[in-house]
């Protein structure tokens, strides 16, 4: 039996590279940008997967359904949860201001290729 | 005593009521009046640590580790008097030259909103400095990171927008390796204090402990400026404003740097110590090797911000407190030359429209001031004896040598070779700067005593002009004389005066601010 | 020459990553919650009131992460209403300059009031069911969204969305000092009562300050949309179309 967590976890890191080559090797800068999502994917992925539980519940007390030191002993780890929230807000923080400079840089050049621009070699 | 924790709310709810009023000069007082306050506040803060030890602030009325771990400590007290006054210098310095920074559409608007940048950028520092929770500190890694992202592209020319993406580009990357090592750092330990960490990791498999360790540094590295990780720099610190510029160079990558140092040595023990030690030497020779060839002033200091980090990493580095000690001087001198060298460049391209190194001969001429405190600046950071910089770096080869590893001897030669190469560039800036006018004189005697005149200290090393330099003499001094663009108040010759004074008054107070630089050096190792 | 250089560094760290922890990472599922998770799980209802732990822990535990999250959007909006110039008449006001036909049109006007009474609901449930401040104004921004998207003629006021922006934020910090003024002397303590467990009244400040947090982000996300598209009605006059084409092409070569 495959264990689950194993399973995301295998998936965040292929995610992670996977957008780690596109940021990389992509000259297009909108790409580029779709590749810095896909490492943000993975890495919530790979945040998400620590608080993973066999047979865990949501983090909510729910009055009346069972005590509530019944339902703590199922629950989730919240921690991770909590973090991931953070970072998505972060991720869509820098992807909206990525987006911008680059259509800002558009207008100047008409093209959003790396090879074109020559500052952008590294 | 004010809590500290208004070093965070106060820029934040600033910053926020910058933009709910919407005025370009309620922008200005606010925030000059904020940071203003947050100056008059820091010293006491330092002075109450020095006294009483660390005082950690419980947020949230929740008790760490479920809440986060908070506090000043030497350390970060003085980081945060450091950023203030910093801080306040270069706003300073902003109110008149912001408004010249960028000819783009809505520029009016964007002033009142580089303000509220400003302050985020400054709370994001704060907040670095002052953390001992790991995902805290991405949080504010995070709003120093964009609020950089921003700033550098400021003025919207190709050249910024191109950094800024850059810029951001790597800087992402590096904040999902951080977001990584954090969740590894979270999985073993089963909490985000960092002294739980330390220890979790500590028992680790060696192997697991190693890759958090690698991962982080990758992270935060890029922000700090680490050899490999430091393409984004030049570009970034080149294109920004030049207060802004100031700002990266003079606190933002020492505060990386140092925070980084701090988690390396109490979180991941002395797994990273020597692989940045050999880093930080290839960062020296890089950078100031790349600095040599540049044509432009501020890709010059920008390179040479690039060496000028490896040097105190490479301090740090060495693993003993006196190296620690060492290296906060060298933090502390280049705080002050490289944000007064940013700011008089900034006063450079505004009179004269250009980049270019070439057409800045003669400059001194007009500008006596700004030639002096640029020269004054350029020669501390070489490490010129009666200068703060000299006193640091000797300090530095000192402690290499106390070392005794085979490290501390290549420090030893590399160092004092990165000096050498430093010297050779900022001192052909310099005599550029005088050189034109004293080559002028040989075709007009008259312009040539007046040189002479305003040249005072720098004119030794004016003297040895080449031939080289006399065949473009003409043509630039007529290039010199084209009609100035914008004149800059007194109020930011405060600004500039405020980083020399520091650099003069530590070398001729070395003692004192060494005495002063014991306790945070001391905190450096400790959470 | 980049796409193999790109290759092997790609999988010479996946060998890295995989060598050092995968021994560490295959491993069967936990059944145990790590300590801090276990201590948050513990403490909610004790400190905080609340019944969903995971609102607890991100408006008090760790409310300055949190704080610092709606400085992130702040900084974000501010950042593409400076680099964006507002894009009045330029930018993706192309893409926005048609009503999208008769039943879109209307449509959006019949769902807009369900949209945004759903987003402010579960702005007011944060503390007691999944969802709270970031995804209800993300909702509500959404209703801005579709409006200014099958209504070429509609714009919005970027000013006004300043001022409720900086109003929010303002409240935020404001509630976080109220912590500083009572006897606990902490910032963002839960000074207020915190009432029943499971009622909307209860929490003590935490249904507060995420209404503020989804008011903030309702505001931000809704000038981030009007900078990027050319739809404020603050900004400059039209200027000469030009857009940034939906499909770049290229790339692929």
């Amino acid at each position: 039996m495959i264990s689950v967590s194993a399973v995301l976890y295998t998936t965040s890191i292929i995610l992670i590279l996977l957008g780690l080559y596109g940021a990389l090797t992509r000259k297009n800068l909108i790409r580029t940008v779709i590749s810095l999502d896909v490492i943000d994917l993975g890495v919530n992925i790979f945040l998400i997967t620590i608080g993973y539980i066999k047979d865990g519940r949501a983090p909510i007390y729910v009055v009346g359904s069972g005590s509530l030191s019944d339902q703590a002993a199922r629950m989730a780890d919240p921690l991770p949860q909590s973090l991931v929230l953070t970072a998505i807000v972060i991720g869509f923080g820098v992807t909206a201001v990525a987006l911008t400079l680059i259509m800002r840089l558009y207008e100047k050049r008409k093209t959003v290729e790396v090879s074109e621009t020559r500052g952008l070699k590294w | 005593m004010v809590s500290p924790m208004i070093l965070i709310a106060l820029p934040l709810a600033t910053a926020f009521l910058i933009v709910l009023i919407g005025s370009r000069v309620a922008a200005r007082w606010l925030a000059l009046a904020a940071v203003a306050l947050l100056v008059g506040l820091a010293p006491f803060w330092f002075a109450d640590i020095l006294r009483n030890g660390p005082m950690s602030i419980v947020l949230a009325d929740v008790l760490p580790p479920l809440g986060i771990a908070f506090g000043l400590d030497a350390l970060s007290a003085g980081f945060v008097l450091l950023i203030a006054v910093s801080g306040l210098l270069v706003l300073l310095y902003s109110v008149p030259y912001i408004p010249h920074a960028g000819q783009f559409e809505g520029a009016k608007k964007a002033e009142t909103r580089y303000y509220a940048l400003f302050l985020l950028l400054m709370a994001g520092s704060f907040g670095l400095v002052m953390t001992k929770d790991i995902f805290n500190l991405f949080v504010f890694f995070e709003i120093l990171c964009i609020s950089s992202y921003i700033l550098v592209a400021y003025s919207q020319e190709e050249r910024s927008l191109e950094a800024g993406i850059k810029y951001m580009i790597l800087g992402s990357i590096g904040s999902a390796f951080m977001l990584v090592a954090i969740g590894l750092s979270y999985r073993v330990a089963g909490s985000l204090a960092m002294n739980d960490i330390g220890l979790a990791l500590a028992a680790a498999p060696h192997g697991y402990a190693l890759l958090v360790a690698v991962l982080f540094t990758l992270g935060f590295g890029i922000e700090a400026a680490i050899f490999p990780l430091n393409t984004w720099l030049p570009d970034a610190h080149s294109s920004a404003p030049s207060s802004i510029s100031a700002v990266l160079s003079g606190f933002v990558i020492e505060v990386a740097l140092v925070v980084l140092v701090r988690i390396g040595i109490s979180v991941f023990g002395t797994l990273m110590e020597p692989a940045l030690g050999v880093l930080a030497l290839a960062g020296v020779v890089v950078g100031e090797l790349a600095a040599l060839g540049q044509k432009e002033l501020k890709r010059t200091l920008a390179f040479s911000s690039i060496g000028q980090v490896s040097i105190m990493l490479f301090a740090f580095s060495l693993g003993t407190q006196s190296g620690d000690w060492a290296g906060l001087g060298q933090l502390l001198m280049h705080t002050g030359a490289k944000s007064a060298l940013f700011l008089v460049s900034g006063y450079f391209i505004l009179r004269t429209g250009s980049h270019e190194i070439e057409s800045y001969r003669g400059l001194a001429r007009r500008m006596p001031a700004a030639a002096a405190f640029f020269s004054l600046a350029a020669l501390s950071l070489v490490g010129m004896p009666p200068f703060f910089g000299f006193f640091t770096k000797f300090r530095i080869i000192e402690v290499a040598a106390a070392a005794r590893s085979a490290l501390g001897y290549a420090g030893i030669v590399v160092i004092l070779f990165g000096t050498v190469i430093e010297a050779v560039y900022l001192f052909r800036i310099v005599r550029v700067l005088y050189g034109g006018a004293i080559e002028g004189a040989r075709s007009d005697a008259l312009v040539g005593i007046e040189a002479a005149a305003g040249a005072d200290g720098a004119t030794p090393f004016a003297d040895g002009a080449t031939q080289g330099a006399l065949a473009n003499a003409a043509g630039s001094l007529a290039s010199a004389a084209t009609p100035t663009r914008a004149d800059l108040p007194a109020l930011a010759w405060i600004a500039v005066a405020g980083f020399v004074a520091l650099v003069l008054v530590g070398g001729f107070a070395f003692p004192w601010f060494d005495q002063a630089l014991q306790p945070i050096a001391a905190a450096l190792a400790t959470l | 020459m980049r796409k193999v250089i790109g290759f092997l560094l790609i999988a010479s760290f996946a060998f890295f990553i995989v060598s050092l922890v995968a021994r560490d990472l295959w491993v069967d599922d936990p059944s145990q919650v790590r300590t801090l998770g276990q201590a948050a799980i513990g403490q909610t209802i004790p400190q905080s009131g609340a019944a969903n732990t995971v609102t607890a822990i991100v408006v008090q535990f760790r409310g300055l992460d949190t704080l610092g999250e709606v400085t992130v959007l702040f900084l974000s909006a501010l950042g593409v209403a400076l680099l964006s110039g507002e894009f009045a008449g330029r930018g993706l006001s192309e893409l926005f300059a048609d009503d999208g036909g008769f039943i879109l049109h209307y449509g959006t006007r019949l769902v807009l009031p369900l949209i945004a009474l759903v987003g402010a609901y579960i702005v007011a449930h944060g503390h007691l069911s999944p969802g709270g401040g970031f995804p209800g104004g993300v909702l509500i921004a959404t209703a801005v969204f579709a409006v200014l998207m099958t209504n070429a003629q509609q714009r919005l006021s970027t000013r006004l969305m300043a001022v409720i922006e900086g109003l929010a934020g303002l409240a935020f910090v404001g509630l976080g000092t109220l912590g500083l003024l009572g006897d606990k002397f902490s910032f963002l303590a839960n000074v207020l009562p915190k009432g029943q467990l499971g009622y909307l009244f209860s929490a003590g400040i935490i249904p507060l300050i995420y209404a503020a947090v989804g008011t903030k982000v309702a505001a931000e996300l809704s000038t981030l949309v009007t900078s990027l598209t050319g739809s404020d009605r603050d900004g400059g006059e039209d200027h000469g179309a030009s857009s940034i084409p939906a499909d770049t092409q290229g790339g692929a070569r």
